[in-house]
């Protein structure tokens, strides 16, 4: 098996798709690789075309002028950040400071999700990496295994985790400073610097990773609504927590 | 020429700093405090044995040091060249250390890590609160596992990385981006 990656930079972050492909190569094979890929970035740029605050014309930007939402695609959004705002105890709002909708936490990983079943109708392995936050796929039963940067040092790792089928989501401080917001304070996130949540669905594990970050803790109140997720964090202390389901995928190095 | 002198003093004992920062990271011991958050500095001996070489890492909170590579620190510290030589190869020994015993506001926590080929490879609690119902709670869903080791990207035998969001900048940077050029063709 070798690996065949495909690259973009869309809602201006770094995409990559990486898909296990046999040794042998042909004009055909390649042609369907690379449509699959073409169709994950045209669905991204559907999405950040009408989900960027950013683009005056996005359906975003006129709700945010006053007009209300037009599209089912946007009401879809709006009912999973309301789930997200609620099971995460007010942690995670895409408005800004209570007023203005900015949604791109949300829909990075929901957008990325949803493009990925381009991926999956090739009966291959993949992987898609949305900016930092992977959605891993292995029919093959081979496991992908995924390190989790190190916050103070992001040429090493904090972890490796591997699996077959899953999530894994980071959010933190190390690349953009203080990103993520105390919704209520309005002042940069404190107490964890680090925040990576592995588990089955990757709009969730950013959700969570993101909460955790913002609250500055792992609400274990949160955590019990969503058993199929593991959490591994990084405190401003250098303290670092793994939750049971994370122990369990933290993968095992083989010797030499 | 008083000035100049004090100047280069001040440059030269940030450069320390910085540097004890990242020898400090190759310490194994398990952090002592969680009461000392903004001016913790991890005690102990260097062994660096599975730190990058010239690469820029600070095991200090963000604030007072922030990433070199972050695009919107506004106090960045110079930051020494990218890494470019590849990490020393780690030996595939695996080694067992016990970890100093932690006060978390669970109560005393200690535990064991084991690490073999620089990546940590096993960590289990040996020693945790269970006094009560509570308490057990708390350990059913997270112990401290270890401080601010930080793994050998090179031994890890990764296919991906996972990391708060990258701006196209620090993507540039980071191992992604080199595991993504491998298999671009």
């Amino acid at each position: 098996m070798s690996v065949r990656a495909f690259t973009q930079q869309i809602m201006g972050l770094p995409f990559s798709i990486h898909l296990r492909v046999g040794e042998v190569r042909t004009p055909e094979t390649d042609r369907i690789l690379e449509q699959a890929a073409g169709r994950v970035w045209q669905d991204l740029r559907v999405a950040d075309q009408q989900f960027s605050p950013y683009l005056p014309s996005s359906e975003v930007s006129r709700i945010n002028a006053g007009e209300q939402p037009s599209t089912s695609q946007m009401v879809t959004m709006l009912e999973l950040a309301e789930q997200a705002r609620l099971r995460t105890g007010g942690a995670f709002d895409v408005h800004y400071l209570g007023a203005e909708l900015e949604p791109c936490g949300l829909v990075k990983g929901w957008a990325a999700a949803s493009a990925a079943a381009h991926l999956s109708a090739l009966g291959a392995d993949f992987y898609l990496n949305a900016g930092g936050d992977l959605l891993a796929s292995a029919p093959s039963g081979t496991l992908w295994r995924l390190g989790i940067e190190h916050p103070c040092d992001p040429g090493g790792l904090l972890g490796v985790v591997s699996g077959t089928d899953f999530a894994l989501a980071t959010s933190g401080t190390a690349h953009r400073g203080n990103h993520i917001f105390d919704v209520i304070s309005g002042r940069p996130a404190a107490g964890l610097l680090q925040v990576s949540v592995i588990g089955p669905e990757l709009v969730w594990a950013d959700v969570l990773a993101t909460a955790f970050v913002a609250a500055g803790h792992i609400d274990r109140s949160i955590l019990d609504d969503f058993p199929e997720y593991g959490v591994l964090s990084y405190s401003t202390d250098d303290r670092v927590l793994a939750t049971p389901v994370m122990r369990d995928h933290l993968a095992v190095m083989a010797t030499g | 020429m008083r000035r100049i002198s004090f100047f280069f003093f001040s440059t030269l004992s940030a450069l320390v700093l910085l540097f004890s920062y990242r020898t400090s990271l190759g310490d194994a011991t398990v952090v002592s405090s969680a009461t000392s958050a903004h001016a913790h500095v991890v005690s102990g001996t260097a062994t660096a044995n599975s730190i990058t070489p010239g690469s820029a890492t600070a095991s200090a909170p963000i604030i007072t040091v922030p990433n070199p590579t972050s695009a919107a620190a506004p106090q960045a510290a110079p930051a020494p060249a990218a890494p470019a030589a590849p990490a020393p190869a780690a030996p595939a020994v695996a080694s067992v250390i016990d970890g100093d015993s932690v006060n978390t506001s669970y109560g005393p926590v200690q535990v064991e890590i084991t690490v073999t080929g620089g990546v940590i490879t096993a960590a289990q609690a040996i020693n945790y609160p269970n006094n009560d119902r509570e308490d057990r709670q708390i350990n059913s869903r997270a112990i401290p596992l270890l401080n601010s080791q930080v793994l050998s990207a090179q031994s890890a035998k990764i296919d991906g990385v996972s990391g708060a969001t990258y701006t196209s900048d620090g993507y540039l940077r980071s191992l992604q981006s080199a595991i993504d050029v491998a298999g671009l063709s």
